[in-house]
């Protein structure tokens, strides 16, 4: 079919028209192969401008269109809307930059003028080479699972379920609540975490379209977003192993923190001192089911008089602060005063992390209840037969001891062992510190690199319950605003294709693809793009030798027909 | 190389060919691999080509280290797992540079090397094929006299300056040749599919390496040298654009260069494919705008392309020399720009199979002094340095 | 190449970041030689080195690769990939003895309208030569397909985010990092973009709420106004400029900075002549489009909406109120958000920083928790935003002096302990004091301190930079009063159960995101934005 390429060039009132000759411009143009119509209009991106552009792609009967004007950043989608609205595939249209990147920067006249004829060849040249693209659309899966049954998997299954939206919360131990479960008060208002617990698990109960495995563990995750394959593993003691298979759209990944070993820190006497605890030592401690009944004890039997909390324990080992351990501390002083009268308590902490509105209240009320913090390094702590001995330096050098009946232990938080097992499994690059890591540390605190995976909760950092139910919400607010049950996911159109015929299956363009678009096709032994996970960036092209990569509406030829003509 | 490495003293005669098929022989009798590829000669003709032999007494046609290398070894191998691995253990007698090429070609997904054994020996370099071509007999000679005495002149220009003619650390085992006469050929495991080879064959790894390893050293560093003087005589030579169009001025545009280069792996090179054919017009106006125009044209384009594209993993094997039919000295300038290249990337094609290649890999920051960037050198590193 | 010869120099620029610089450059009417021309590619990871071979064997005197800064780019990774590319292909070239001054790899980010143009004219010369909570959660709603109403008090968006240069802890571009998302929400069908606007009374419930709106009149058409600027020049009034924090001035008619969007200027009816009664049409008689129209009025809307988001992010504490520390009084005394628009390259002094003496400072003191004892609670962000400070400035000022006093260092989480070791290694000292003073020491300040243990001591520096405590933003008492929804005693909007439910309120269907609910950091004030729609848009009971 023979082309016709239409060419308008817009005055932008007087930004372009004084600067460029655009008569000159359409003398030029209207020589130019294929070119059927070409002409100048005031303002193209008006109301008026449109319908002019409208029409005349119709009444021309034109098969291309290229708009000289503004940037494609500010109209693009304008004139792409206009061939639409005609009939004309919205890709055979080229808008070419004659005003901020030529008149406006241009001050001579003739100059710009020949940048305008310029770069307009360019776009003339290059739409011919233009193909139609169509915008697609893809079937999605509207259900998630949710791997990992804590406080903040409990919270992204409660907010995501709904009838036509199934939740599937797939949990690793025989009980539903983490940690959270397993502490008697949470700070900063002193809740009670088996009653939270509780109640949410009777919500859950109550869920028709949320489904829950405990003793269950996800072993396979293929797909992508809007459709994932899973297989579970459910293996109750003494029962069967029975397997599950179902699809998901999107997976969130709550796999919680456990606290880092605190035997790897022998100066702590950890594991040989009687009367050294962790915090969840003590958080068992304090459980009415726990092993004193909710009585703190001491190992012979009798109640602390006193106790000293030891900060930032495996923080230079591990190389960051756990953000929350200085506010739960404040939270052991009341749960130590409320059971023990007079009992005298003692803080040894380097800098306190006490962010946001409510938290310094919270710290302030602990010192002035007579709670004691010593600035300071603790270099060990000592076990004897009057009890035990904290040993401290200060920041000026000066030395100093403190006996103590009790000692709690807050040791950094680390990602839970799972992590790594569901980071290989579905290629979630983790950072060094073991954690997790999100899409982009500020835009995009939930999101994975892998499109459809979500990461929220301590999996991905330390952080507080609330902080990790804030999480748990966004990670819904992510998955409910792009898996719509009934719509298709809206895909890229500029996406890249490798041409079977010329692939050598390298892998080449696999290795450099930023979302990991590509897989390799075994029995073809060529690499394919999954056009739903491709961003169009065109990475793989460049990278491929051959050729057989090819970035649409990017390919080379295209640009080099804007090359050859910007270079005469 | 790890002056404590190990190797084995494989008893045999004659001189290093036969010795070679004489711990070939022994290998397929006792089951360390059911065949072999190596270049082979058909009896009374002067085909040397690179055969899979199965049978123990046809490998007395095998002519490991011939006088010239018709058939880059890695292309050879890459073809036979070219629908996928077999099930029979194969071992393949080639020379180093071939070697280091099946390392790259298997990093870039060409070859499968589970069922193949990588062997390689001491080389001392190679004829140019046309002498071969010309006269068969005399070049024979020329080499029977290279591999009693030693490299001399007669050798390619590429092989004159290679200092990567012995083991490389990438292969299963290699063959170290001993000087002089000799009782037999040292076999020098790399690996543990290497020393399965020792096992099969019944001998332990206990021989003194030191005397082989200090002529080897010795020859490497003299050829380090030689390749610095011939570099820059090199440069003198074609760099800047008019010496280079002159370089490159006799080329046919054959594409020969890129057919028997082992990196070339594309099913169809990127300059032969739609994307390098442009239209009448374009061609005239070309034409017109520079007064003429050479067709086919992009001589230099194809070239310098082809450099972009596999420059990198050039292991200076001269397979393009030997077949460019006007004698365009293209292994030397392909290996100075890959030397200068994988100087910059501190990349060393062929030496390691985990090595990924540097255009699949980055790191955040790296190559500061090609990018126009707005922030200075961070304070932090002259801390550290100074 | 005989007289008249013009270079053909060819531009491959990346569409997120460096177009949209070279755009900028030609808002800001920036000359750039017209030998340049522009091949725009969606990626600098798409340019391929047989590309750039190409141009130049087809005559190209000169060919620039420009992307986003790395660690910016909109695809992850494609510029590291590029750069690389570039490497090999100059390497290349260098070993052939072809000329490596015709090829340049730059980055420049969308905001660096200025440095593009130097990029381009160095290179040309070398030849011959709408804030981020609020719009975070309208996207989110709007592409599920809700309408969704974006109430905004001042006439442009982005917020508080966009005044900063670089973010920590990665230092990327701030502009540059939600540029995209900007032009999103501008483009997005389902986003009503209401600027001037503020709520003036709410009623009814969830699922029914009725907002009445008073829309300030623009005086700019926004349909018209193509945002060439034209308008300013002839405009006779000056005022300070409160987005530069006073220390530029702007007219009458204006837009807060370059690059700010929507890019359509506003009249500030305070200021103008013609507001206040006196004749005067300059900025109407500049304009070519017909664009302005003083006969807009105020609008009063009234909104149908089932639930609210209130994201009206933080101010900062008032340091006049610490007379000791000297600001405003004296010279060299900033505050911290001074020295980010110092700082910014779209700023007052296009990211050069110099004292008011016009030489660039030889030491720094920089003091945290201004107004923490005074507001009672930490700001969350401060320690972290100082250290990003440190680091920008010692990259741009490598022999810089800097010295940060504190009390507590809050940098809790998996990045930010690294980051702040890593300004610690670059020479930046940390004392733990209190700071009791800044008075004048001949030229320079002197910063009087007290340790824990008491001691007394003082610390001369060029330049002090003030840190301050962050404050709920300043209509948040009258919002708190309509939404009928509590604030906590600092002021901040109440959460119904704050360690539960971090973003809803005492009221149904009304949420609450970022430092509007509690000083926080940007990950955060994006994750309650997220979850403020994951709210809305659950079905759940």
């Amino acid at each position: 079919m023979a082309k016709r390429l239409g060419v308008y060039v817009c005055e932008c009132g007087t930004n372009i028209a004084d600067k460029v000759d655009i008569d000159k411009v359409l003398a030029v143009v209207r020589s130019l192969k294929d070119v059927v119509v070409a002409d100048r209009y005031k303002l193209l991106c008006s109301g008026d401008g449109q319908e002019y552009l409208k029409q005349s792609i119709t009444e021309n009967g034109l098969t291309h269109l290229v708009v000289a004007a503004c940037s494609p950043k500010q109209h693009e989608t304008t004139f792409m809307n206009v061939c639409e609205r005609a009939g004309l595939n919205p890709y055979l249209f080229q808008l070419v930059n004659i005003r901020e990147q030529c008149a406006w920067v241009t001050s001579d006249g003739e100059a710009a003028t020949d940048k305008a004829i310029r770069q307009i060849r360019a776009a003339i040249s290059r739409v011919h080479y233009h193909t139609a693209l169509e915008k697609k659309g893809m079937e999605c899966n509207p259900d998630v699972l949710v791997i990992g049954g804590g406080i903040a998997g409990i919270k992204a299954s409660q907010i995501l379920a709904a009838p036509d939206r199934k939740v599937y919360l797939v949990e690793k131990t025989a009980s539903l609540g983490g940690k959270t479960r397993r502490f008697s008060k949470l700070f900063v208002n002193m809740e009670s975490g088996p009653a939270l617990i509780a109640g949410e698990i009777e919500r859950l109960q109550k869920n028709k379209n949320i489904e829950v495995l405990t003793e269950s563990e996800a072993e396979q995750i293929l797909g992508f977003l809007g459709n994932f394959e899973v297989k579970v593993v459910s293996k109750a003691e003494d029962k069967e192993a029975k397997e599950q298979n179902f699809n998901v759209g999107a997976v969130v990944l709550a796999t919680g923190f456990d606290l880092s070993d605190a035997k790897g820190l022998p100066q702590y006497g950890y594991g040989t001192l009687d009367d050294v605890y962790t915090s969840l030592d003590f958080e068992e401690m304090n459980l009415a089911d726990g092993p004193t009944q909710g009585k703190i004890l001491l190992k012979n039997g009798q109640p602390p008089k006193s106790a000293a909390i030891i900060h930032c324990v495996g923080r230079a080992e591990k190389g960051y602060c756990s953000k929350v351990c200085c506010l739960y501390s404040f939270k052991f002083d009341r749960m130590l005063q409320s059971q023990l009268a007079g009992v005298k308590i003692a803080h040894f902490y380097s800098d306190l992390c006490i962010p946001g509105k409510a938290n310094q209240k919270f710290y302030e009320d602990s010192r002035e209840s007579g709670v004691e913090f010593i600035r300071s390094a603790v270099t060990e702590i000592a076990g004897g037969d009057k009890g035990l001995t904290v040993k401290y330096e200060s920041e000026s050098g000066a030395k100093g001891d403190l006996a103590v009946d009790m000692v709690i232990l807050l040791p950094a938080m680390e990602t839970s062992g799972d992590a790594r097992k569901f980071a290989e499994m579905l290629n979630i690059p983790q950072d060094d510190k073991g954690f997790l890591a999100e899409e982009h540390q500020l835009l995009s605190p939930v999101a994975s690199a892998v499109e459809g995976v979500f990461v929220i909760g301590c999996a991905r950092g330390p952080q507080s319950i609330a902080e990790s139910i804030v999480q748990a919400e966004a990670s819904a607010g992510k998955i409910l605003s792009a898996l719509v049950p009934g719509r298709k996911l809206e895909l890229e159109v500029k996406t890249s294709q490798i041409l079977e015929s010329f692939c050598t299956g390298c892998k080449t363009c696999l290795e450099v693809c930023p979302y990991g678009a590509i897989t390799f096709d075994e029995d073809r032994q060529i690499s394919v793009v999954n056009e739903v996970l491709c961003h169009g960036c065109g990475n793989c092209a460049a990278a491929c030798p051959s050729g057989a990569a090819r970035l649409k509406h990017f390919t080379f030829p295209q640009l080099y027909q804007e090359l050859k003509e910007v270079l005469r | 190389m790890a002056p404590d490495d190990k190797g084995a003293l494989f008893p045999a005669e004659g001189g290093v060919r036969e010795r070679v098929i004489a711990f070939l022989q022994k290998a397929i009798s006792q089951g360390c691999f059911d065949a072999v590829l190596i270049p082979a000669r058909a009896p009374g003709t002067d085909s040397l080509t690179y055969s899979l032999i199965g049978a123990e007494q046809l490998l007395e046609n095998a002519y490991p280290l011939p006088p010239v290398m018709p058939v880059q070894g890695a292309k050879a191998i890459s073809s036979l797992t070219r629908t996928g691995k077999g099930t029979k253990k194969i071992a393949a007698l080639i020379r180093p540079c071939e070697l280091r090429a099946t390392v790259e070609l298997f990093k870039l997904g060409q070859v499968d090397l589970d069922n193949i054994w990588l062997i390689s020996i001491d080389c001392p370099g190679a004829l140019p094929l046309a002498e071969w071509a010309k006269d068969a007999k005399k070049a024979e000679d020329a080499f029977a006299k290279i591999l009693k005495e030693g490299p001399n002149e007669d050798i390619r220009p590429i092989c004159q300056i290679c200092d990567k003619f012995s083991t490389t650390g990438a292969e299963d085992l290699h063959i170290g040749v001993p000087a002089g006469k000799a009782s037999g050929i040292l076999l020098i495991p790399n690996s543990p599919k290497g020393e399965a080879i020792l096992e099969c064959l019944g001998i332990t790894a206990g021989e003194d390496l030191s005397g082989w390893r200090e002529r080897v050293d010795k020859l490497t560093g003299a050829r380090v040298e030689k390749k610095r003087q011939a570099q820059q005589e090199l440069e003198a030579k074609s760099k800047g654009l008019d010496k280079l169009l002159d370089t490159f001025s006799q080329c046919i545009n054959c594409h020969n260069c890129m057919r028997v280069c082992p990196i070339c792996y594309c099913q169809q090179c990127f300059f032969d494919s739609d994307n390098m054919q442009f239209s009448f017009e374009d061609y005239l106006k070309r034409a017109q705008a520079a007064g003429g125009l050479r067709l086919p044209p992009d001589t230099l384009l194809f070239h310098i392309g082809r450099m972009l594209h596999m420059s990198l993993s050039c292991v200076s094997c001269g397979a393009c020399e030997d077949a460019c039919p006007t004698a365009i000295p293209v292994a030397q300038v392909f290996s100075l720009v890959g030397n200068r290249n994988q100087e910059a990337f501190d990349y060393v094609p062929g030496r390691s199979r985990d090595e990924p290649p540097p255009l699949r890999v980055y790191q955040e920051e790296e190559f500061e002094e090609v990018e126009q960037s707005h922030a200075a050198v961070p304070a932090k590193q002259e801390a550290r340095d100074g | 190449m005989g007289e008249g010869f013009t270079p053909r120099i060819v531009g491959f620029l990346c569409n997120w970041c460096s177009y949209a610089g070279a755009d900028l450059a030609g808002a800001a009417k920036l000359e750039i030689p017209a030998s340049l021309s522009v091949i725009r590619v969606m990626c600098s990871g798409r340019v391929d080195p047989v590309l750039v071979a190409t141009a130049l064997l087809r005559g190209a005197d000169g060919v620039l690769i420009a992307g986003c800064h790395p660690g910016d780019c909109h695809y992850r990774e494609g510029n590291y990939y590029a750069r690389r590319r570039f490497a090999l292909l100059k390497k290349t070239l260098e070993t052939l003895g072809l000329d490596t001054k015709r090829l340049m790899l730059a980055w420049v980010s969308a905001s660096e309208g200025q440095r593009f143009g130097e990029v381009a004219n160095q290179f040309a010369g070398q030849i011959i030569g709408a804030g981020i909570a609020g719009i975070e959660a309208s996207l989110l709603l709007a592409n599920s397909g809700r309408k969704v109403y974006l109430i905004e008090k001042t006439s442009y968006i982005g917020g508080n985010v966009i005044k900063f240069e670089e973010v920590f802890p990665n230092m990327d571009c701030a502009t540059c990092m939600i540029a995209p998302k900007q032009q999103e929400l501008l483009a997005n069908e389902n986003i009503e973009l209401l600027t001037l606007s503020q709520v003036e009374a709410v009623s009814g419930a969830a699922g029914d709420f009725s907002v009445k709106i008073k829309q300030k009149a623009r005086y700019i058409d926004l349909v018209n106004c193509i945002g060439c600027n034209a308008c300013f020049d002839p405009c006779p009034v000056e005022v300070d400029n409160e987005f530069e924090e006073g220390l530029t001035k702007r007219k009458a008619v204006y837009i807060p900075c370059a690059g700010a969007l929507p890019n359509v200027p506003a009249i500030d009816t305070e200021n103008c002549l013609r507001f206040k009664g006196k004749e005067c049409q300059a900025c109407q008689e500049a304009c070519a489009f017909e664009a302005i129209d003083f006969d807009q009025q105020d609008k009063e809307l009234e909104l149908k909406v089932g639930a609210i988001v209130v994201a009206t992010g933080f101010s900062m504490f008032d340091i006049g109120k610490i007379s000791q520390y000297g600001y405003k009084k004296l010279g060299g005394v900033y505050s911290a958000m001074e020295i980010e628009r110092i700082c910014a390259s779209n700023g007052p002094t296009q990211g050069e920083i110099t004292l008011q003496s016009g030489e660039a400072p030889k030491s720094v003191a920089i003091i945290n928790c201004v107004g923490r004892e005074e507001k009672g609670y930490c700001s969350a962000v401060c320690c972290m935003a100082a250290l990003k400070l440190c680091h920008f400035l010692k990259n741009k000022l490598p022999e810089l002096k800097i010295t940060q006093f504190y009390s507590d260092l809050c940098i809790p989480g998996k990045a930010y302990q690294h980051f702040y070791q890593e300004v610690k290694d670059s020479g930046v000292d940390f004392i733990r004091a209190e700071v009791t003073g800044i008075s004048e020491s001949g030229k320079e300040l002197a910063v009087k301190y007290k340790t824990g243990e008491g001691k007394e001591n003082s610390l001369a520096a060029d330049m002090v930079i003030l840190n301050p405590a962050l404050e709920p933003g300043a209509e948040s008492a009258k919002l708190a009063g309509m939404l009928n929804i509590p604030q906590s005693r600092e002021g901040f909007f109440s959460e119904k159960e704050p360690d539960l439910t971090p973003v809803a309120t005492a009221q149904d269907g009304i949420f609450i995101a970022g430092c509007a609910q509690g000083p926080k950091d940007i990950a955060e004030t994006i994750a309650e934005a997220e979850a403020t729609a994951g709210r809305i848009l659950s079905r759940s009971g």
